[in-house]
């Protein structure tokens, strides 16, 4: 055994384990740097395999290609619709019912929580595909915007962080709001809802990506083109022209290929995630460090 | 009659909460508690004109079918291979990765490279299966002209190798082939499980994090007069610090184990691969959704969450036992 003073030992662990986490943080980025460089690129540098980091023979034909679409921009639109007007829809529910889930002296509270914990475990999106499947259906809402919209709306992870932050609020508050005369309504929308904005947008921004990403339920139950998702699209697109590589005698040869045109399809359905990415990480740490997941 | 009393006592004095409360459970009731009940089309042999109450009751019919489907024996044992692969390979790795960023002692970059590592978490398992497809993809893919690159290289070395006939034979045996690694069933699991680590570990590793950012400094300052190593005190104060932590996250692993994330295989799985990428989960959507085979589906599934159940109560009574910590 080689005799290392602590301070060089302590200097080649800090260099290991920046390597390692180097190593890893790279993995996760290099995907996505390939895939822009690739979308940039032209068509035989890509299939000839000269691009692995930067792009060559820089050109903007695949998007120009893609924007050309209309499925895309379909696709595109009524994803902003699910996850715009879903995520309002489940807010709204979240915090009602977590609101009323707070107060410690409502009757059946407990009940009413064990009846939605409960489904945590029980998950019948998972488990029970066909019978979710045939609700739906029997209820009309197949191949219908309203039924993506209605079918998807609570996820009881957040209803239970929801109120766990609820409960952190002072209870004078609401006291001295009540010795005013002030309904639970005026309460929730007056007190409770402005002070917590980051438990609120953090909440928000997780059933938006969930939205924005939500790809099989999508592809099971719309049929109509000018409903479907862009996830959905994507599928089309991407795996299938992988599989069967018709696109790539049409196109071969030219300054666009099939790689640099599922690349700018792909760069186009990431961006809006990658952009609001940074203030998810804020919100984050701001709304579940205060009163969400630690308990 | 007391109990209905006192409801209207209740409803009377806090009838605006319960309104509050009221959409949330009905939405629970109709959405998720009736399929529920729908689960009984397990024991039915379900016809789509006379819907569930008119179908006729047939017994277990739909499960002996299922025990003599090979093609289902097969989803069950690639069920349990990849989540038992998975829990093995994926599940040390986010703890892994919180104490690593926790030594590393430089705020800043600290705080860069967590962004970088939450990022794939974020990404729908669409665009990670065509990012995977593009990777994998034959001669063009990013894999394969590494593949490539790396043969060449070996190739010209070779020949300056005969001092050391050795190596030249270690080199060769490393050698990996360009293939078409998608179509390849020998492949699939081991692509499957770390493309899942890629994307979830990062993630994970924030809930092992925060446990590390509460341990009490002291222990660390006391260690460190001791003169114990880093080392040491990843082993002798970290691990069993978190160690509560590692366990309720373990419980609920094997909680999620028969999940088997369905989404993405049948995103990547095609008939060539179904031998190791067919589970339960791609099983059901076939049979169920692709070929209408209600009753069969619907058992298989059930089938699917007995055993998760099985493993939510067991394993939690089994860490009760040995730790002292469990999730009720």
């Amino acid at each position: 055994m080689l005799n290392y003073s602590v301070g060089t030992k302590d200097k080649i662990f800090n260099i290991v384990n920046i390597i390692l986490l180097v190593v890893f943080a790279l993995s996760c980025v290099y995907p996505f740097l390939y895939t822009l460089a690739a979308s940039v690129s032209d068509g035989d540098s890509v299939t000839a395999g000269d691009v692995l980091l930067l792009p060559k023979h820089i050109n903007i034909e695949s998007f120009k290609i893609i924007l050309k679409d209309k499925i895309i921009w379909t696709g595109y639109l009524n994803t902003i619709f699910y996850t715009g007007f879903g995520t309002f829809c489940s807010l709204v529910m979240t915090i009602t019912c977590a609101y009323a889930l707070s107060k410690k002296d409502l009757w059946g509270r407990k009940l009413f929580m064990i009846f939605i914990v409960l489904t945590m475990w029980l998950n019948i999106r998972v488990f029970g595909v066909i019978p979710f499947y045939l609700n739906i259906r029997d209820l009309h809402l197949t191949d219908s915007r309203t039924g993506i919209i209605i079918g998807f709306l609570m996820n009881a992870f957040y209803i239970v962080l929801m109120r766990t932050y609820f409960e952190g609020i002072p209870a004078d508050l609401e006291a001295s709001a009540k010795m005013d005369g002030a309904s639970h309504f005026q309460i929730l929308w007056n007190i409770y809802i402005p002070m917590s904005r980051p438990a609120i947008v953090t909440v928000g921004l997780f059933y938006a990506v969930a939205r924005w990403n939500g790809y099989f339920w999508a592809m099971v139950l719309l049929q109509d083109e000018n409903k479907i998702p862009l996830q959905v699209y994507l599928k089309k697109v991407l795996t299938d022209a992988n599989r069967n590589d018709e696109f790539s005698s049409s196109t071969f040869g030219s300054i666009t290929s099939p790689e640099t045109i599922s690349a700018a399809i792909i760069v186009i359905s990431v961006i809006p995630v990658i952009m609001i990415y940074p203030f998810i990480l804020k919100y984050f740490n701001k709304g579940a460090n205060v009163g969400g997941v630690k308990e | 009659m007391a109990i209905i009393q006192k409801v209207k006592t209740e409803w009377k004095k806090s009838w605006q909460l319960y309104l509050l409360v009221l959409p949330t459970l009905i939405w629970y009731g109709v959405f998720i508690y009736k399929p529920m009940w729908g689960l009984l089309i397990s024991f039915k042999e379900y016809s789509v004109f006379q819907g569930f109450a008119g179908s006729d009751w047939v017994g277990l019919d739909n499960f002996t079918y299922l025990l003599s489907n090979p093609e289902f024996w097969r989803a069950f044992i690639n069920t349990i291979e990849l989540s038992i692969g998975g829990l093995v390979f994926g599940f040390p790795v986010p703890i892994f990765l919180a104490i690593l960023l926790w030594e590393l002692k430089h705020a800043f970059s600290r705080k860069v490279i967590q962004t970088v590592v939450y990022l794939p978490h974020f990404i729908s398992v669409v665009i990670v299966s065509g990012l995977m497809l593009t990777f994998l993809a034959p001669s063009v893919g990013v894999i394969n002209i590494i593949i490539r690159h790396y043969h060449d290289f070996i190739l010209s070395i070779q020949g300056h190798l005969s001092w050391a006939p050795w190596l030249a034979h270690l080199l060769d045996h490393i050698n990996l082939d360009e293939q078409y690694f998608m179509i390849d069933p020998a492949w699939f699991k081991t692509i499957f499980i770390s493309s899942n680590i890629w994307q979830s570990s990062g993630f994970s590793s924030i809930v092992y994090f925060a446990a590390i950012v509460g341990i009490n400094p002291a222990l660390y300052e006391a260690a460190t007069l001791d003169g114990a190593s880093r080392f040491q005190q990843i082993r002798h104060i970290t691990l069993p610090c978190i160690l509560p932590t590692i366990v309720i996250m373990f419980i609920i692993a094997i909680g999620h184990l028969m999940d088997s994330n369905f989404e993405k295989i049948i995103l990547l799985y095609q008939p060539a691969t179904y031998s190791t990428a067919d589970t339960l989960g791609s099983f059901v959507y076939r049979i169920g959704i692709e070929n209408t085979q209600y009753g069969p589906a619907t058992a298989a599934g059930l089938f699917n969450a007995l055993i998760a159940v099985v493993l939510v109560f067991g394993s939690n009574r089994i860490a009760k036992k040995i730790s002292e910590t469990s999730l009720w």
